[in-house]
């Protein structure tokens, strides 16, 4: 055993609500352990914890954290300088952010020298080295003297990693350490974390609110919900028999469903885009892309960031004016910018946002947002608008005085919610989701996924579904069209693709979406 | 109705900041009291503020409070009479530059384009030149009546706004929330009403308060070097009496202490409403 948690309460003040409540956990040498949960359930409060750290304003109410026999937290827990002693060496963290975590004036060789230096231990050039290398690092002289702006977020991330495991910690906590890469560096660095606990014989702590990575990385998953362990067991044994109705939510929302059968026999195409080429100045973006989308169908357009699919999205909603090519409503050619589309052909096409903490006037009542779409585009007088803005918060699970809140007392689930009502008080033929789903909680996300499977049923709605989850696509849509690079790799029916995908990307998008099952 | 109540719920959660900042308090004493006193001041002044009541560089005494200047005429008067116009072109000078310089900001900022560049551009411009100067110039081509001081005042902030509301705007018009503006179809005159303007409304206001206190030191500055307007003024009070600042410092200590209250408070309350705005927002 390298650390222990034993009955650790911590809250708000010395009475305020507990944020970990009454936690005990043991971890193992060599033993990788998932904390699962969302935003909100004290993951990273017992992250930091295990540091021996308490966040601005709480307060540790009972129990203790100890590790490799320091106490860290408790009734005898160390403080200043054999603190200090301990993390780092005894005790390790993994951020978030990696670009926070790395100085931005100190070169790579310098970040590793600072550590020990203040650890006092010697550090030589071939541990460096070899630290760097065990990572999927360049282990050469030139790459140590890089600075941190000089790497991509995967890589440093890696150097991050590289650096917690340097002094051969017991315990390395890592917290949330692939949110904002790509699929493919996500799975590289759970793959790291597990090989280094194994050959460094620590423990890793690894804490994500990502289940089907959680899968593949931890040994043990010990799912929280608000501040408790409501679950804890290896993967195998939580996929098969999960107790907790949380848990089983949790799964749910991540298991990757039957893909939908194909919706219409693609005679009749609400919307083609023809040799779509589009840029930002000097850099182009997409590259002669064709797409086509079925009355009634959903097309998921899939790729990593970078790939164009926003741009695409934006093209197609006339928000990106700057491109070359066709596209076609009804087989009749839009112009480029939105403003030069005429009311029906703006009202046809309705496009939700990525992040719903931006799309919604901070400044207006929600149904005031959602009424505007009405008032524009089909005509309506204010107080129709404003009884049909009501109907649809409804339709979409909100409740009617929600059109009297203001956005920023909306949680996000429900930001998305009203902008997706937004959308579709304008009566719309074509939904373009642009990653409706990425700023989401996992419960949450499959929620929002269940609500535009239902609507787009109920309203015979035809989608462009924009995701870098393929697992999300297969959930929703009957066509997949794969992007790499601003062009199109592959398209075809989500269970084709899913089950035979053509390209070698596609088909490590596949393994990255099939985690779960 | 719903615009309203909009409104009365963003002030009190505003509010709800304000009540409890030592800074909001103190300023709102301070310049009350000095506003108080160059509205009533005429009303109260003991002397014709430009009657000589005794030889120059009087001490303190029963007649003259606050004694008598470089010409014998009497200091308490003077600084009771010499506020007025002062805060009346301080506070149109900043009122008129700041309007302008939120159109053109907000304009610039939602029409981009070349033509929106190069107008940005020639704004920048004018900021390379220092804004006494600036003024000076003016003053110099078109004479110092009080209208053309206000005037030249005003025209020297124009550019600062347009630049930070400008800035304030572009953080808007990159939002999603202005695209979905426009991809209904808002014309120009609704984005800007609609979507920019109550979201810079926070930058104007603070944008607002510095422009203030900006045209406050820039007027009691020219006043000091001899382009004042009035005929009695609390910066002309400085320039005419600093030669007797040994015999008699009241003359030149009073308007100093007067204008310090001001500015300081006007610089703690502008402190004390931009300090509640970022809480507000970073709730």
């Amino acid at each position: 055993m390298t650390a222990q948690v034993a009955e650790l309460s911590i809250g708000v003040g010395s009475d305020g609500p507990l944020i970990v409540d009454g936690l005990e956990l043991e971890l193992a040498a060599g033993e990788v352990v998932g904390i699962a949960g969302e935003t909100g359930s004290g993951k990273t409060t017992l992250g930091l914890a295990l540091l021996g750290h308490l966040g601005p304003g709480l307060q540790l109410r009972r129990g203790r954290v100890s590790a490799a026999g320091v106490e860290l937290l408790g009734p005898a827990a160390a403080t200043g300088s054999q603190l200090r002693a301990a993390r780092g060496r005894t005790i390790a963290y993994v951020p978030q952010d990696p670009a926070g975590a790395l100085a931005p004036h100190l070169r790579l060789e310098a970040a590793f020298a600072e550590l020990a230096r203040a650890h006092r231990v010697e550090l030589s050039p071939d541990r460096r080295a070899e630290l760097l290398t065990r990572v999927g690092l360049p282990g050469d002289d030139a790459f140590a003297r890089r600075y941190p702006h000089e790497l991509s977020g995967g890589q440093q991330q890696r150097v991050a990693i590289a650096l917690a495991f340097c002094l051969t910690p017991s315990v390395v906590v890592m917290d949330e350490p692939t949110t904002g890469l790509d699929v493919t560096t996500k799975l590289l660095i759970a793959d790291l974390a597990r090989e280094l606990a194994a050959s460094e014989g620590a423990s890793v702590v690894f804490i994500s609110h990502d289940l089907p990575l959680l899968f593949r990385v931890a040994q043990r998953l010990v799912v929280m919900h608000e501040g408790r362990v409501v679950e804890t067991g290896t993967p195998t044994a939580l996929l098969e028999h999960a107790e907790h109705p949380y848990t089983q939510r949790l799964l749910a929302a991540w298991r990757l469903g039957g893909s939908p059968a194909p919706a219409s026999d693609g005679t009749r195409q609400v919307l083609s885009v023809r040799g779509l080429s589009a840029g930002y100045g000097d850099v182009q973006i997409l590259h002669d892309l064709d797409l086509s989308l079925g009355v009634g169908e959903c097309l998921a357009v899939v790729g990593e960031s970078g790939s164009g699919k926003t741009t695409t999205a934006r093209a197609i909603s006339g928000l990106h004016a700057e491109h070359s090519g066709r596209i076609l409503l009804y087989g009749e050619p839009l112009a480029a910018e939105v403003a030069k589309r005429d009311r029906a052909q703006r009202r046809a096409i309705q496009y939700v946002f990525q992040n719903p903490w931006g799309s919604l006037n901070p400044r207006r009542r929600v149904g005031a947002s959602v009424a505007i779409t009405a008032q524009y585009l089909r005509g309506l007088n204010r107080s129709d608008a404003e009884a049909l803005a009501v109907q649809t918060l409804r339709d979409v699970g909100l409740r009617a005085d929600h059109a009297q809140a203001m956005p920023q007392h909306l949680s996000g689930g429900q930001r998305q919610r009203a902008a997706l009502a937004r959308a579709l008080a304008a009566g719309p033929e074509v939904l373009v989701c642009d990653e409706v789903t990425s700023s989401l909680d996992a419960s949450v996300q499959a929620d929002i996924v269940a609500l535009l499977k239902q609507i787009q049923a109920e309203r015979g709605l035809s989608m462009v579904f924009i995701t870098h989850d393929l697992a999300l696509a297969g959930e929703l849509a009957h066509r997949v069209a794969v992007l790499k690079d601003g062009r199109l790799l592959e398209t075809g029916p989500t269970r084709d693709v899913l089950a035979h995908p053509q390209h070698d990307y596609t088909a490590e998008l596949v393994r990255a979406a099939r985690l779960a099952g | 109705m719903s615009l309203h109540a909009q409104h009365s719920k963003t002030s009190t959660s505003v509010w709800h900041f304000l009540r409890s900042d030592p800074r909001l308090w103190a300023g709102a004493v301070a310049v009350a009291a000095v506003v108080l006193l160059a509205i009533a001041g005429p009303w109260l002044a003991p002397h014709d503020p430009s009657a000589f009541v005794g030889r120059l560089y009087l001490r303190p005494n029963a007649t003259s409070w606050l004694g008598t200047d470089v010409l014998g005429r009497d200091v308490l008067s003077r600084l009771l009479a010499g506020g007025r116009l002062f805060l009346i072109q301080g506070l149109a000078a900043a009122t008129f530059g700041v309007l302008a310089g939120v159109l053109l900001g907000i304009l610039l900022g939602v029409t981009k384009g070349r033509t929106a560049a190069f107008l940005l551009f020639c704004s920048d411009s004018v900021m390379v030149i220092p804004q006494i100067l600036l003024v000076l110039l003016i003053l110099a081509a078109f004479g110092s009546a009080p209208l053309t001081l206000t005037i030249a005042v005003a025209l020297a902030q124009v550019a600062y706004t347009a630049r930070v509301i400008f800035a304030a705007t572009g953080r808007v018009t990159t939002e999603d929330y202005y695209r979905a503006a426009r991809a209904v179809g808002m014309g120009t005159g609704s984005l800007v009403l609609r979507e920019v303007l109550p979201n810079v409304a926070p930058a104007v206001l603070v944008e607002y308060g510095v422009r203030l206190s900006i045209s406050f030191v820039a007027l009691a500055s020219l006043s000091y070097l001899g382009f004042g307007s009035g005929d009695v003024d609390w910066g002309a009070m400085i320039h005419e009496n600093q030669g007797g600042i040994a015999l008699q410092p009241w003359a030149v200590v009073a308007p100093v202490l007067v204008l310090a209250a001001f500015l300081l408070g006007m610089n703690l309350l502008r402190d004390a409403v931009a300090r509640a705005l970022a809480a507000r927002s970073a709730r």
